[in-house]
C-alpha cells in the first residue's frame, strides 16, 4: 500500500497541484484524503472541501463527500476527538479509503506544523499510518533552501524520514538547478521535481470569483465560466480609462461602482470577462440587458470598490473543477517534471 | 438664531413705518419700497430718512434717524450693509419695536459677526429683527406693501412666507395674475430673530389668515416646528413646499434604516404627521390654497362628481382615485337623486353624466339636489366645451351655488375647453371662486382638503403619547459598558438587553464563545436554530457567510460553526469576531423591518416596512417622528405598499398586525428617549398569525459618535 503524505514548507506552495500531478503520473491507483480541510466550500449545511470536491471529480472517485475531512476548524477537531480517538478516525479512514485502491493521497494543512495541536500535522499522520512524506517547497532559492533546511532538521530530530521534496512555483528551473538542488540534496533530500510557476494557475473563473464575493449575478449568467485574466479598476473617467493600455488587456474583470454607467458600457464592449458592481447598486435595465446578451456577467457586491479589489487580489486562485484547460496544463507541466518512484 | 418670543404684530399692523434708505430716485429699492408703502393704501404716518435729504410722493425725507419721533412701530432699513449697525442703534434709542433688514451682505456671504452685532443691539433694545437679506413685508391688515416687489397685491386669506427672497417677489406677482388673494407675504432672509417658527406661530393666530403657504429649503429645527404646528386652530393649514427633493442627505451606512432614511422621506413623513400639506410645487401650492381658503372642510368622506363629458369624468374618477377623494358610490341613492336631473341617456353613475347638452339649468338642477343632499361631503362641477351651450352661463349657475353653499359644503370646478372656455375660469378665480382649468388640479386640490379633514379628525382621537416603562438605568450601563470599551457598536447580547428591556420580544438565543457552548445552547433552545457571527466590523452577515439557518441537529450545528469562522476570517480577515450567536429559528411568519434613527432636521424618527434582506432593494417603508401613539403605528403599517400580505392575502392568514404596532410604537419610546442611540434596526421581525405575536430576529444598535 503506497499511502502518501504531501506537506510543504508553506500555505499555498502547491500541496494539491503536486498531489493531482502524483495521481495522474503514476500508473497506480490512488484515493485522496485531507484530514484538515482549509477550503470550505460550505452548501446546503454541510461543509465540503474544495480540493477534495476537485479530486474526486479528476480521479472520479466513488466516495461521499464528507468522507475526505474529518474537520475544519480546530474546535471542530478538539470537540470530537481526543489524542486516541483521533488516531483511531484516521486510521479507519484510510482502511475505507484504502479499499481497491494502490494507496491514498494524504495532504496535510497549510504547512507542516499545520495542525500539531490535534495530531493532524504530517509527522503525527506518519506515526499513525504506513506512509512515506512529500514536502512541497515554494519561492526563491534561498528561502527554498532555508525552509527545507528546518523541515528536514525538524523530522530527523523524530527520527521520520522524508521520501523527498518537491520544488513548486520556481521561478527559473535553471537558476534553483544550479544553486539550490546541491544543498538540498547535501541534507539529505531527495529533489522529486522542480515545477515552474504556471502562470496559467493565477486564472480563475468569474463565478469562483463571485461564490468568494458572496455576489448576486444580476446579467450575463452564460458568462460565469468565463476566464479572469487581469483585474481593473474602473474609478476614473471613460476617456483616462480609455487610454490605459491596461484596459485593453483580454479577460479582465471590471471592478466599479453600480452606479457608473458609463464605465460598465464600455466595459461591455471590449475584452471584458465580467463585472464586479459595487456598493450594492443594481444598474439600470438597459444595461442589464446589454449584459446579458454580451454573456457577460454583472455582479453585485455590498462592498465599496476599494475593498472588493483587495479581496480579489488576496483570493487564491484554486483549480476548480470546470477548468479542464488547468488539469491539461498540470499534465504538461507536473508530471512530466516530477521523478517519484512509488 | 433663537427668536425672542414677544409677539409680532407691530411688524403686520405698525401704526408708523421709518423707510431708511428712502430715495427719490426711480429704479432705486428704496424709491420702489417708498412707493409701493405710499400707493399701497396704508394710513400710517410714513417717515422715510434718506442722509441728503429729498423728497417723494409729497413726503419730505428726513436726513437722520435721530429726527424720528419717538415710538415709531417699524423700520424698514434698505442701505449698505456698512451703515445698518448705527441705524440700527438710532432706531432702538428712538424705540423702535421692528425692524426690517433688506440689506444684504451678512451672513449669507460670512459676515456672521456683523449681523451677531445687529441681533445683539436688537436685544439690547427689546427690538425685533426680520432679516438681514429680505424683500420686506406686505400685511394686508394694514394694507401695507413694505417690499420692493410688484405693487399690485390682492388681498385675501392666504399668508406667504418664503426662504427665497426672488422667489418670493416672483410668488407676488403670481399671486396677483392668478387671483389669489394675500393676508401678507413675508421672507425670512438670514432668520438672525424672527425666523419661521415665530411668523407661523403668528399667522396660527392671525384672523385674517386661513392658509399658510410655506416655500422652504430647509428646516434645521423640524421637531419643534411640528410641536408648533399641533398648536394650530384647526381651521387653519399649512401648505409647504419643500425644495431639494433629490437632495441627498447624511446617511449613515450602519443600518438599513440609515441608508433608506434620505433626508426628502422624512420631510415628508413629518410633515404628514404633522398635519402640513406638502405641495410638490408652487402650482399645486396655489391650487390647494386657493381652495382650502375659500371653502369649508367636508363633513362627510363622499364625493359627487357632476359632468357633461364621459370621458373628462373618467379623468375626474381616476383622479379621485389617486388623490384619495372618496366618491360616493351608493347606487340606489345616486338614482333616487340625480335620475331626474339627467337625460335618458345620462348617467348617474358618479361621475353624474348630464351629456353634452346640459347647459345652466341642468347643472344648478344636478347640482342643487348634490348640495342639497346630507349624504353628499362634496361636489365637483365639470364642464367640457360643447358647440351648444354657453359655457358662461354655466360659469354663473357656478358661482350663484358656490355662493349660497360655501359655507356648507366644499366645490372645485373645471372648465375644460379653449380660449373662451379659459376665461369663465379666470372670471370665476375673479369672483374667488375655487375654478380650474386642468380636472387633475381640482382633484388634486379636493384632495388636499380631505387630507386635512382626515388630519384634524385623527388628531380628536387623540394625540396623547404615553411615556413606556424603560429602565433607563440597565440600558445607560450597557451602553457605558459599550463607550467604555471604545465602541459605537453594540454587539448582539448588549443589543438584545436594551430591546428586551422595552419588552420587544426577541427569538430567544445567546452569544457563545466555542463549539461545545455552542451545542449546549442549540440543544437547550431546541432545534433548529441559527448561527450568527457576532462581530462589530462585520455588518452584513448574509453577504459574509456569517449567518446560517435551520440548523436541524448537531452535525449540521457543528459544520456551520466552522463554516461561520472560516468564510468570515477569509473575508473580513482583520475582523474581531468576538462569538457566534445561538437563536431559535423562526418558521413561517412575514418579514418586516422596524427601525430608528435621527434626523438632522427632526431628530429620533422610527421606520416601518417590509423586511428581510431586500429591504434596501424593494425600499417600501414609512416613517414617522418618534414617538409616535399606537394609533399611528397602526396607520404606519397601512402606508406601506405590502400591508395586503400582512392583513392577509391570497389565502394567506392575517398577522398579529396589535404585535407589530406595539414593537414600532416600543422602539419609537425608545428612539426618543435614549438620546445616545444612533440607530435601532430590528430586521427582520416575524410577524406571526394573528393572536401568535411576533418577535425579531435580529438586531442592530448604535450608539452617536461623542462629540470630541
Amino acid at each position: 500500500m503506497k499511502n502518501i503524505i504531501i506537506s510543504s514548507t508553506e500555505a499555498d506552495a502547491g500541496k494539491t497541484t503536486i498531489g493531482m500531478g502524483i495521481a495522474l503520473s503514476s500508473k497506480k491507483k490512488f484515493n485522496y484524503f485531507k484530514p484538515f480541510g482549509d477550503r470550505p466550500i460550505y452548501k446546503k449545511k454541510r461543509l465540503i472541501d474544495y480540493d477534495a470536491k476537485l479530486f474526486k471529480n479528476i480521479l472520479e472517485l466513488d466516495v461521499e463527500y464528507e468522507k475526505f475531512c474529518i474537520g475544519f476548524d480546530h474546535s471542530k477537531i478538539k470537540y470530537a476527538f481526543d489524542e486516541d480517538t483521533i488516531k483511531q478516525k484516521i486510521v479507519e479512514r484510510i482502511d475505507e479509503l484504502s479499499k481497491g485502491k494502490d494507496g491514498v493521497i494524504i495532504e496535510t494543512g497549510e504547512d507542516w506544523r499545520f495542525g500539531s495541536s490535534v495530531s493532524l500535522d504530517p509527522a503525527s499522520l506518519y506515526g499513525m499510518l504506513d506512509a512515506e512524506i512529500i514536502i512541497v517547497a515554494c519561492g526563491t532559492r534561498t528561502n527554498i533552501v532555508d525552509d527545507l533546511a528546518a523541515v528536514a532538521r525538524y523530522f530527523d530530530a523524530l527520527d521520520i524520514p522524508i521520501k523527498g521534496a518537491v520544488l513548486n512555483k520556481v521561478e527559473s528551473e535553471e537558476d534553483i538547478k544550479n544553486f539550490a538542488v546541491k544543498d538540498i540534496e547535501d541534507m539529505g533530500l531527495k529533489v522529486l521535481g522542480i515545477v515552474p510557476e504556471i502562470k496559467e494557475f493565477d486564472l480563475t473563473s468569474v463565478e469562483f470569483i463571485n461564490d468568494m464575493l458572496f455576489g448576486k449575478v444580476v446579467a450575463g449568467h452564460t458568462g460565469l465560466n468565463n476566464i479572469v485574466e487581469n483585474v481593473f479598476v474602473g474609478a476614473l473617467s471613460v476617456d483616462e480609462m480609455l487610454r490605459n493600455p491596461n484596459y485593453f488587456k483580454k479577460r479582465k474583470l471590471m471592478v466599479t461602482g453600480g452606479d457608473r454607467s458609463d464605465v460598465i458600457l464600455a466595459s461591455l464592449e471590449e475584452g471584458t470577462s465580467g463585472v464586479i458592481l459595487t456598493n450594492d447598486i443594481i444598474p439600470p435595465s438597459n444595461i442589464i440587458s446589454k449584459a446579458d446578451r454580451a454573456g457577460i456577467p454583472l455582479i453585485v457586491v455590498p462592498l465599496d470598490t476599494y475593498e472588493a479589489a483587495k479581496r480579489i487580489e488576496r483570493m487564491e486562485s484554486i483549480t476548480t473543477i470546470e477548468d479542464d484547460y488547468k488539469i491539461e496544463k498540470i499534465k504538461e507541466k507536473v508530471t512530466t517534471r516530477l521523478n517519484i518512484d512509488l | 438664531m433663537s427668536s425672542q418670543g414677544r409677539p409680532l404684530k407691530g411688524l403686520f399692523d405698525p401704526g408708523s413705518v421709518a423707510v431708511i434708505g428712502a430715495s427719490s430716485t426711480e429704479g432705486k429699492i428704496g424709491h420702489t419700497l417708498l412707493k409701493n408703502i405710499v400707493t399701497s393704501g396704508y394710513e400710517g404716518d410714513i417717515y422715510p430718512i434718506n442722509i441728503k435729504g429729498g423728497e417723494a410722493f409729497g413726503i419730505e425725507f428726513l436726513t437722520s434717524v435721530d429726527d424720528l419721533p419717538d415710538g415709531v412701530d417699524l423700520a424698514v432699513i434698505a442701505i449698505p450693509a456698512k451703515f445698518v449697525k448705527d441705524s440700527l442703534k438710532g432706531c432702538g434709542k428712538r424705540g423702535v419695536k421692528h425692524a426690517i433688514i433688506i440689506s444684504s451682505g451678512f451672513s449669507e456671504v460670512g459676515n456672521v459677526e456683523m449681523e451677531e452685532d445687529l441681533v445683539s443691539i436688537a436685544e439690547d433694545y427689546g427690538m425685533r429683527l426680520l432679516g438681514p437679506n429680505v424683500f420686506g413685508v406686505y400685511s394686508s391688515t394694514a394694507d401695507l406693501n413694505a417690499t420692493f416687489g410688484p405693487a399690485k397685491v390682492r388681498k385675501g386669506n392666504i399668508a406667504l412666507i418664503s426662504q427665497s427672497g426672488a422667489l418670493g417677489i416672483a410668488m407676488i406677482g403670481m399671486t396677483a395674475e392668478q387671483y389669489l388673494g394675500l393676508s401678507a407675504i413675508v421672507s425670512v432672509g438670514n432668520k438672525s430673530d424672527i425666523d419661521d417658527m415665530d411668523l407661523v406661530d403668528h399667522f396660527a393666530h392671525d384672523h385674517e389668515s386661513e392658509v399658510i403657504m410655506i416655500y422652504m429649503e430647509g428646516l434645521p429645527k423640524g421637531r419643534e416646528f411640528l410641536e408648533k404646528v399641533k398648536d394650530m386652530p384647526d381651521d387653519k393649514a399649512i401648505v409647504a413646499i419643500k425644495a431639494g427633493r433629490s437632495e441627498k442627505g447624511a446617511t449613515a451606512v450602519a443600518s438599513h434604516t440609515g441608508s433608506l432614511a434620505g433626508s426628502d422621506r422624512i420631510f415628508s413623513a413629518a410633515f404628514e404627521q404633522g398635519g402640513i400639506l406638502r405641495a410638490k410645487d408652487l402650482r399645486e401650492a396655489f391650487d390647494w390654497s386657493r381652495l382650502i381658503s375659500s371653502t369649508v372642510l367636508p363633513e362627510r368622506e363622499k364625493t359627487v362628481i357632476i359632468t357633461n363629458g364621459g370621458g373628462i369624468g373618467v379623468l375626474a374618477a381616476d383622479a379621485a382615485e389617486e388623490y384619495g377623494v372618496p366618491l360616493l358610490d351608493d347606487q340606489t341613492f345616486l338614482k333616487e337623486t340625480f335620475s331626474d336631473t339627467i337625460p335618458p341617456f345620462g348617467s348617474t353613475k358618479n361621475p353624474i353624466d348630464l351629456t353634452g347638452q346640459a347647459g345652466r339649468e341642468e347643472y344648478e338642477k344636478a347640482m342643487r339636489a348634490a348640495l342639497e343632499s346630507d349624504e353628499v361631503g362634496a361636489v365637483v362641477g365639470l364642464y367640457c366645451e360643447t358647440g351648444v351651450t354657453d359655457p358662461m352661463e354655466t360659469a354663473e349657475v357656478m358661482k350663484t351655488l358656490y355662493e349660497e353653499y360655501k359655507d356648507d359644503k366644499p366645490m372645485v370646478f373645471t372648465f375644460t375647453g379653449g380660449e373662451f372656455v379659459n376665461e369663465c375660469v379666470e372670471w370665476l378665480r375673479k369672483e374667488r371662486v375655487p375654478a380650474f382649468i386642468e380636472t387633475d388640479d381640482a382633484i388634486s386640490s379636493m384632495g388636499a382638503l380631505f387630507k386635512r379633514k382626515r388630519f384634524i379628525k385623527r388628531m380628536k382621537d387623540g394625540v396623547v403619547s404615553e411615556r413606556i416603562d424603560l429602565d433607563i438605568e440597565k440600558i445607560e450601563e450597557v451602553i457605558n459598558d459599550v463607550r467604555e470599551a471604545g465602541r459605537t457598536t453594540l454587539l448582539e447580547d448588549e443589543a438584545r438587553r436594551i430591546i428586551e428591556n422595552v419588552g420587544i420580544p426577541m427569538a430567544e438565543g445567546k452569544v457563545v464563545s466555542s463549539l461545545e457552548e455552542c451545542i449546549d445552547v442549540a440543544e437547550d433552545i431546541g432545534y433548529p436554530v441559527v448561527l450568527k457571527v457576532v462581530s462589530e466590523d462585520i455588518i452584513h452577515k448574509t453577504e459574509a457567510g456569517g449567518l446560517v439557518l435551520d440548523l436541524e441537529n448537531r452535525e449540521e450545528l457543528i459544520d456551520a460553526y466552522q463554516a461561520i469562522y472560516s468564510n468570515c476570517k477569509s473575508k473580513y480577515p482583520d475582523a474581531h469576531i468576538r462569538g457566534i450567536s445561538v437563536a431559535e429559528m423562526l418558521h413561517g411568519g412575514e418579514e418586516v423591518i422596524v427601525g430608528g434613527t435621527n434626523d438632522p432636521s427632526f431628530g429620533p424618527v422610527v421606520m416601518f416596512g417590509l423586511g428581510g434582506v431586500y429591504v434596501e432593494v424593494l425600499k417600501d417603508v414609512v416613517f414617522r417622528v418618534a414617538p409616535v401613539t399606537r394609533k399611528e403605528a397602526t396607520r404606519m403599517m397601512g402606508d406601506i405598499n405590502a400591508f395586503p400580505v400582512l392583513v392577509g392575502a391570497r389565502g394567506q392568514k392575517r398577522k398579529d398586525l396589535g404585535a407589530l404596532s406595539e414593537v414600532i410604537y416600543k422602539l419609537s419610546h425608545l428612539m426618543y428617549e435614549v438620546e445616545d442611540i444612533s440607530e435601532i434596526d430590528l430586521n427582520p421581525v416575524k410577524a406571526f398569525d394573528q393572536g401568535k405575536g411576533c418577535k425579531a430576529v435580529d438586531v442592530a444598535i448604535t450608539l452617536k459618535r461623542e462629540a470630541v
